[in-house]
């Protein structure tokens, strides 16, 4: 991963898009987008976009799949073919396969799946555009549009990336720094314990680098946090007293 | 006073359901709204999914005959097994009582009845006590102004018959989007009465 041609950090420590190095890409939220679905999301995280449907609690096909004692969580994360510099072939692939094990493994967490007993829970999340943290991103909107379907849930999944560049620390990596930086760290929060329900690394650090990285990403998962909150607030106003 | 909730807010008000405890706190469970008043409160969804309760009135359609009763689909994940008598056909309409339900949340009906030739419609759930009012006032009113018979069931299917069907479906939808508006029931009176002139 390591290019030593490539300066991912410039003399005052600003990087490649002009951001600090505890600085989050610019993101966007919106609850409720979908009409057909019980509940969805749109989010655009720096350069991705990411639009993710939750149906259900509905019948579980195949029927001997069902769990009597709960629901059953299914959770889809789809690279689109057009998402990334060169087309992505369509359908599964073992990357994909992993992220969607991964992020149904956080969710689960939280989800009160055995409210529904017998049936099943689809999450469906569609990456359109893909610039490094996708599954970050994806399960950030996931859990949104799970709240927006009325399900309840402990707290929302937070997720947010940390890596290493130029030997520094930085918060949520972009593609560049994503491909030759040194290390790429995404981890999954619940905000409101701060318990850590999905944690990935790539690369490697030392282990006060992954200390200090693990502190970079829960302070980047906060920020996140409010901003989902905002999200599902501002979808209703409360009119009286 | 009313605020909207998400899932993981913390709650100081005593709320019952829709939410859980945690080392001695409450936070709410679902993303809805909060309904505060002198220390007691409670939290009204956003959107939900019917689950049934015993005492419910429902409307199902029937899936399958089966001998000495059928099942019935009522807007739940598993239909519901309703033992009678009476000769059902598949996809007949049929209004009914929950009777008991499971560990599963699978529901037995009876007390059924069998709804003529109508107009079928299906909302959410979570605004049904909304659509039959306080003592049952907005869904008297409608009635009453429009001519039509409409019944309701908890399970947010709603069947009108004869009557003006249109202004009926008309004053449901503004149920529907301006569930958290207060004094609602004026308001399709004024909507129901301006369109009658």
């Amino acid at each position: 991963m390591k290019n030593p041609d490539i300066k991912l950090l410039d003399n005052k420590g600003k990087r490649l898009d002009g951001r600090g190095l505890k600085e989050l890409r610019p993101i966007t939220i919106k609850a409720g987008v979908l009409d057909r679905a019980d509940g969805s999301c749109y989010l655009e995280w720096g350069g991705n976009k990411i639009i993710a449907g939750v149906y259900g609690p509905r019948e579980v096909i195949p029927k001997h799949l069902a769990d009597p004692l709960k629901a059953r969580l299914v959770y889809r994360y789809n690279l689109a073919p057009f998402s990334v510099d060169e087309r992505a072939r369509p359908g599964p692939s073992r990357r994909s396969i992993e992220i969607s094990k991964v992020s149904r493994e956080a969710l689960e967490k939280t989800v009160m799946l055995e409210e529904f007993p017998k049936t099943q829970i689809d999450v469906y999340v569609e990456v359109l555009e893909a610039e490094a943290g996708t599954r970050c991103a994806a399960l950030t909107a996931a859990s949104v549009a799970l709240a927006d379907a009325g399900i309840p849930m402990k707290d929302l999944v937070t997720a947010c990336a940390a890596g290493k560049i130029g030997g520094k620390i930085a918060l949520d990596l972009a593609k560049e720094e994503d491909n030759y930086g040194e290390a790429d760290f995404p981890i999954a929060i619940l905000p409101r314990t701060r318990e850590v329900v999905l944690m990935q690394m790539d690369g490697n650090f030392t282990r006060e680098e992954l200390d200090e990285a693990l502190e970079t990403a829960i302070s980047g998962a906060m920020q996140v946090y409010e901003l989902q909150k905002k999200a599902l607030k501002e979808k209703y106003s409360v009119e009286g007293e | 006073m009313k605020k909207i909730v998400i899932p993981g807010e913390e709650i100081k008000s005593r709320v019952r359901e829709h939410t859980y405890e945690d080392k001695g706190k409450t936070y709410s469970a679902v993303y809805g709204v909060l309904i505060e008043n002198e220390g007691k409160g409670k939290i009204v969804p956003l959107k939900g999914h019917y689950l049934p309760r015993k005492g419910d009135t429902i409307i199902g359609i029937v899936e399958d005959v089966k001998y000495g009763g059928c099942m019935v689909d009522i807007n739940t994940a598993e239909s519901a097994y309703l033992h009678t008598e009476r000769p059902y056909k598949e996809a007949d309409v049929l209004v009914a009582e929950v009777m008991d339900i499971n560990e599963l949340k699978e529901a037995k009906l009876s007390r059924d009845r069998k709804l003529p030739k109508g107009t079928l419609l299906e909302v959410d759930s979570v605004k049904v006590p909304r659509i039959i009012g306080k003592n049952n006032s907005m869904i008297n009113m409608i009635q009453e102004l429009t001519g039509s018979e409409v019944i309701v069931g908890r399970n947010g299917r709603i069947w009108i018959h004869g009557g003006d069907i249109t202004k009926v479906m008309d004053a449901i939808n503004t149920i529907i989007e301006k569930t958290h508006v207060s004094g609602l029931t004026e308001k399709i009176k004024k909507q129901l009465e301006g369109e009658s002139e």
